[in-house]
């Protein structure tokens, strides 16, 4: 089933994607795909009204073309959450919007990671870290970041499979295997 | 009646005679003796004597003459039986010296053969020994071993463990004195490392 909704996904996001680079606009396309994404995601009683069979079809149309507008403004988007409603695809959003991401970030020469830091860092410290992790790529580094005090101090980062942890937590693990060893 | 008997009768008859005849004179001397017996009992009368001296040589002679052929024979079958008897004798001690000689070589063979028996049982008693003695020996080897093996291991377990422990102690320790004494600037010195190490990755 997961394998399945991936390839539906991936039907979905290439249309949208070769549409938004027809017409130029696809990182425009992008950023509403995932603001609708996560207003679907996040939002418990749009999904169940939309999956609730008392409602009518027309019902949960009009709830879509009143909502899409207020965080996908473009034409093409509302018409593209209309057509996954029409087809009974709105549960693949989150998915559809994450291909759409990869397809844009390659098309685009970018990469996404992960920075998970002790403390939060100031946007100098993100800077550099960023930087070094796009000279060490070759890539323009996308990084979402978060912050986890059980790392004790130091940073960890994962950009698809490459992960360089510097924290502390590990540096204290691997000397308690040093001195198990 | 043949001449052989009639031989032999002459020959009994001139015994006969011979033993009378000096019987008689005997008998005659007796008479004159025991006359005067009572002054002369010692006294030898040299006719008597002489006469008896002849009785004797007409014994002598009629034995010779008349019975020596037989007691020739008789001496000869006597020295024939003696020296059968002999040989036996002598064949019979040979056999019995030989018998001897095959029970003391026998003898010599058994003491021989309980010599080599007791030798063997001792061979054995020794390889018996050996064995039981490498047996042994292995036994507490392996014994050994397998102790000094378990010691190792209970060893190097109790160490492993004293080393986790150890280490958990030493990370937690590590830990809070961390939590305690991280600071800012810290964090900032731990960034610089990373984008560092980064840095040196590239190159």
């Amino acid at each position: 089933m997961a394998a399945l909704g991936g390839s539906i996904s991936k039907r979905y996001a290439r249309a949208l994607f070769s549409l938004g680079v027809d017409r130029n606009k696809f990182e425009q396309l992008g950023d509403e795909l995932t603001a609708l994404a996560n207003l679907y995601h996040d939002s418990t009683e749009l999904r169940e009204a939309l999956d609730n069979p008392v409602f009518k079809n027309s019902e949960k149309n009009a709830i879509l073309q009143n909502l899409v507008p207020r965080v996908a403004p473009s034409a093409e988007l509302r018409s593209f959450a209309l057509l996954l409603f029409e087809r009974g695809r709105l549960a693949f959003l989150p998915h559809i919007a994450r291909e759409f991401r990869k397809l844009a970030d390659e098309k685009l020469g970018q990469v996404r990671g992960k920075l998970t830091s002790a403390t939060a860092l100031d946007p100098a410290a993100l800077s550099r870290i960023q930087k070094a992790l796009e000279g060490r790529l070759g890539k323009k580094v996308i990084l979402e970041t978060q912050v986890d005090p059980e790392l004790l101090g130091g940073v960890v980062t994962q950009v698809e499979d490459l992960v360089l942890d510097g924290s502390l937590r590990t540096r204290l693990e691997a000397l308690s295997k040093r001195i198990l060893n | 009646m043949n001449k052989r008997n009639l031989q032999s009768l002459l020959t009994a008859g001139t015994v006969c005679l011979a033993l009378l005849v000096p019987a008689l004179a005997l008998a005659s001397g007796g008479e004159h003796g025991a006359e005067h017996g009572g002054e002369h009992a010692a006294h030898i009368d040299p006719k008597t004597l002489a006469l008896q001296l002849f009785n004797f040589s007409i014994l002598l002679f009629m034995v010779i003459k008349f019975g020596g052929g037989g007691i020739k024979k008789a001496l000869a079958s006597r020295h024939s039986t003696l020296k059968q008897e002999i040989e036996t004798a002598n064949q019979l001690r040979a056999d019995a010296e030989t018998r001897l000689a095959e029970q003391e070589k026998r003898l010599q063979n058994l003491e021989k053969e309980i010599e080599e028996m007791r030798q063997k049982a001792r061979d054995n008693a020794q390889s018996e020994k050996a064995r039981l003695v490498a047996a042994a020996e292995e036994k507490a080897n392996r014994i050994t071993a397998e102790t000094k093996f378990l010691i190792e291991q209970q060893v190097k377990q109790a160490e492993q463990a004293f080393r986790a422990e150890v280490a958990i102690a030493a990370a937690n320790l590590a830990e809070q004195i961390v939590r305690k004494s991280i600071g800012d600037a810290d964090h900032g010195r731990l960034v610089d490392g990373f984008v560092g190490e980064l840095d040196g990755g590239k190159n």
